[in-house]
């Protein structure tokens, strides 16, 4: 036993070492822009002024009603958008399970916003909802409509939301999809066999055996979205903003790289608190669901 | 109890196969049935077709005199047996046994007691909480047998649900399987290659080929009266031959000649002029040392195999170039001449050549 520890322990080493180039260069890459910004948000590689330690900055922001709104705003957008994508995902995966004619084209079509960068998509949308948009054209030219409807940059953020559902829906059915087709048809089968019905199938054996792969979709979806600034620009209510719109204001106008570094820190930890709380509620929500 | 009619069923693959071709079969309430064929035959596709899970072609099904052919899977009084085992991969052994119950909503007591039962019965009392992936491939077979019979349905659906196991094991879970039907009483149909389970366990055999049915019967009628030279074949060891009928003798008896001697036959088939396929079991050969009058032949012994309880031996009639089997209890001198003699009501009339 003891002979054999030197050997394992020189074994690990080992594997250590060989992994050092590629590991390494992550962890400091990372590390550096998060030790940058936490090292900016407490008054270093300060600008604008005297470098030197101070809470300032971190006392000014979290005070500040704008952060909180912000937070609350890019929380819920990104909340709605994650969810919204993933369950619209899944009846998509489960009708496309099987192949059947033109299911090809199908998948391939839904799959091609994927392809559509962001902001031509969200351009596109303004242009459609816009106050002369086409659909207030149109209203307008039939007869329907009196008025222009005000739907453009709308409060609530629906706008935002359809942008990222349209967005990141192709990416969450890739993964649901490849989770589905792997469970096999004689499982269900063997479900239906004892008396499950489709709603008690899915709940019992194509959410448990998914949920991986709707854990990483729910994650990448709302860490994406919880730091979107593009769709917010174009087509975001004009009242609140989101955390990355806010930090670029912050930054841009008000010439505060500090405060900037904090709104930042606190979009990385919503980011990933959040994303780690939807993952943990979606495990608890699918657990309960097979009782 | 249920009794399970089915009525000229064809079903055709969407990629125009015909996997099975007007198959009729009325199973009677609690009646024990065997599927027995070559693999790809069609066996597994007509017990899903039963289950619900391939939509047939053609043709009806009826279980109690209901017509379900258009019934879900889930509403069908059936539980089968999967050849591929279907175990919830996310379940232990026992919430996978009781998926059935609870779904079909049994009491937590009743629960418990066919939980109970059914690891007692595939002796896996000492699995209960492991998934499946923790078991070895004769354990998860178990699983999916004990999940089937938990169920307590009106019909199982067996698909080679013995295959993996040794032979001890086998024996004994065979004899559960009998036990519990003869307790509740549900009809089977079970699938399976090894022809002993079947001639042992079944109360009537279907030998299927390609998607048809060439014979259905008793063991007995199956192995002592075949229908056709591929039920014949299949089912044991048959030597088969080709026999012109010669003269009706009166009373069933026909007599036939074949390139290997001259056979007074006993059938109650009415044989008209022409050919006959005809067979004989290898274990219905009587040796003598000399040929006597009738229903004989000389024959050289040219190999054999030794199996212990008796002899398997390969002889070459004299004048023919084919071969025949017969078993003897001791092994016979390589190089010996025999008589063989068969009487005449061990042969078996088979189709007429074509
Ligand atoms: N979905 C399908 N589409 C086309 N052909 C199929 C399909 N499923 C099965 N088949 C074919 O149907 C035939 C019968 O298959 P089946 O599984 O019923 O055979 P089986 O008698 O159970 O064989 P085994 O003893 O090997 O289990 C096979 O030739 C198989 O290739
Ligand atoms: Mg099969």
């Amino acid at each position: 036993m003891r002979a054999a520890q030197p050997a394992r322990w020189r074994e690990t080493a080992g594997l250590l070492l060989l992994l050092l180039p590629g590991l390494g260069l992550i962890v400091l890459f990372i590390g550096t822009v998060i030790s940058m910004a936490v090292a900016q948000s407490v008054g270093y590689f300060n600008f604008s002024g005297p470098s030197g330690f101070t809470l300032d900055f971190w006392h000014k922001q979290l005070t500040s009603p704008i952060l909180r709104t912000s937070v609350l705003y890019s929380l819920k957008i990104a909340t709605i958008s994650a969810i919204l994508s993933v369950a619209l995902a899944y009846p998509l995966a489960l009708w496309l399970r099987k192949p059947f004619p033109g299911s090809g084209a199908i998948s391939a079509l839904l799959k091609a916003p994927m392809m559509v960068p962001g902001l031509v998509a969200a351009f596109l949308l303004v242009n459609v909802i816009a106050f002369h948009g086409i659909i207030n054209e149109t209203l307008l030219g039939l007869g329907i409509t009196s008025k222009p409807l005000r739907m453009q940059n709308d409060r609530f953020g629906f706008a935002v939301i359809f942008l990222q559902v349209w967005k990141q829906l192709p990416f969450a059915l890739l993964l649901l999809s490849a989770a589905v087709q792997s469970i096999h048809d004689d499982l269900l089968n063997a479900a239906r066999d004892l008396g499950a019905g489709a709603l008690a199938r899915f709940r019992k054996i194509v959410l448990p055996l998914t949920l991986k792969s709707m854990q990483a979709a729910l994650i990448i979806i709302f860490i994406g979205a919880a730091g979107d600034y593009s769709f917010q620009v174009v087509a975001g209510p004009t009242r609140s903003s989101s955390l990355a719109q806010h930090m670029y204001t912050v930054q841009r106008e008000f010439g505060q790289w500090n405060e900037a570094a904090v709104v930042a820190i606190v979009l990385m930890a919503i980011a990933l608190t959040g994303s780690i709380l939807l993952a943990a509620a979606s495990q608890l929500a699918v657990s309960w669901g097979k009782k | 109890m249920a009794h399970l009619q089915l009525d000229r069923v064809s079903k055709t693959f969407a990629n125009g196969f015909r996997v099975l071709d007007d198959i009729s079969i009325d199973v009677a309430p609690g009646e024990f049935l065997t599927l027995l064929g070559p693999s790809g035959c069609g066996k597994t596709t007509l017990l899903k077709a039963i289950a619900g899970f391939h939509a047939i072609s053609s043709g009806a099904l009826r279980i109690n005199g209901e017509d379900v052919t258009r019934v879900e899977p889930e509403r069908r009084d059936t539980a089968m047996c999967f050849q591929s085992y279907a175990l919830f991969p996310h379940m232990t052994v026992s919430e996978n046994i009781l998926f059935g119950p609870r779904q079909n909503r049994v009491s937590k007591a009743d629960c418990a007691d066919r939980l109970a039962t059914a690891l007692r019965q595939v002796d896996l009392g000492a699995h209960a909480e492991k998934l499946p992936s923790a078991l070895s491939g004769g354990q998860q077979q178990r699983v999916a047998l004990a999940r089937a019979m938990a169920m307590r349905p009106g019909i199982i659906l067996f698909d080679e649900p013995l295959s993996n196991l040794d032979a001890k094991l086998r024996e004994q879970v065979r004899f559960e399987i009998r036990a519990l039907q003869a307790e509740l009483g549900f009809t089977a149909i079970y699938v399976t290659h090894d022809q002993a389970e079947a001639l042992a366990m079944s109360d009537r055999i279907v030998v299927m080929n390609k998607g048809r049915i060439e014979q259905i019967g008793t063991p007995e009628d199956i192995y002592d009266r075949p229908a056709s030279r591929f039920v014949a074949d299949f089912i044991g060891a048959a030597n088969i031959l080709k026999a012109e009928v010669q003269e009706d003798l009166g009373s069933g008896l026909w007599r036939m000649r074949t390139d290997v001697a001259a056979f007074e036959i006993r059938t109650d088939k009415k044989l008209s002029r022409g050919s006959y396929y005809i067979c004989w079991r290898p274990e219905d050969a009587e040796v003598q040392e000399a040929a006597s009058a009738n229903n004989s032949f000389l024959a050289k012994v040219t190999a054999q195999a030794f199996q212990g309880n008796l002899t398997d031996v390969i002889l070459t009639p004299t004048g023919s170039t084919g071969t025949c089997r017969i078993q003897v209890r001791r092994p016979l001198p390589l190089g010996t001449q025999v008589a063989i003699t068969i009487p005449p009501e061990r042969f078996s009339v088979l189709e007429a050549v074509q």
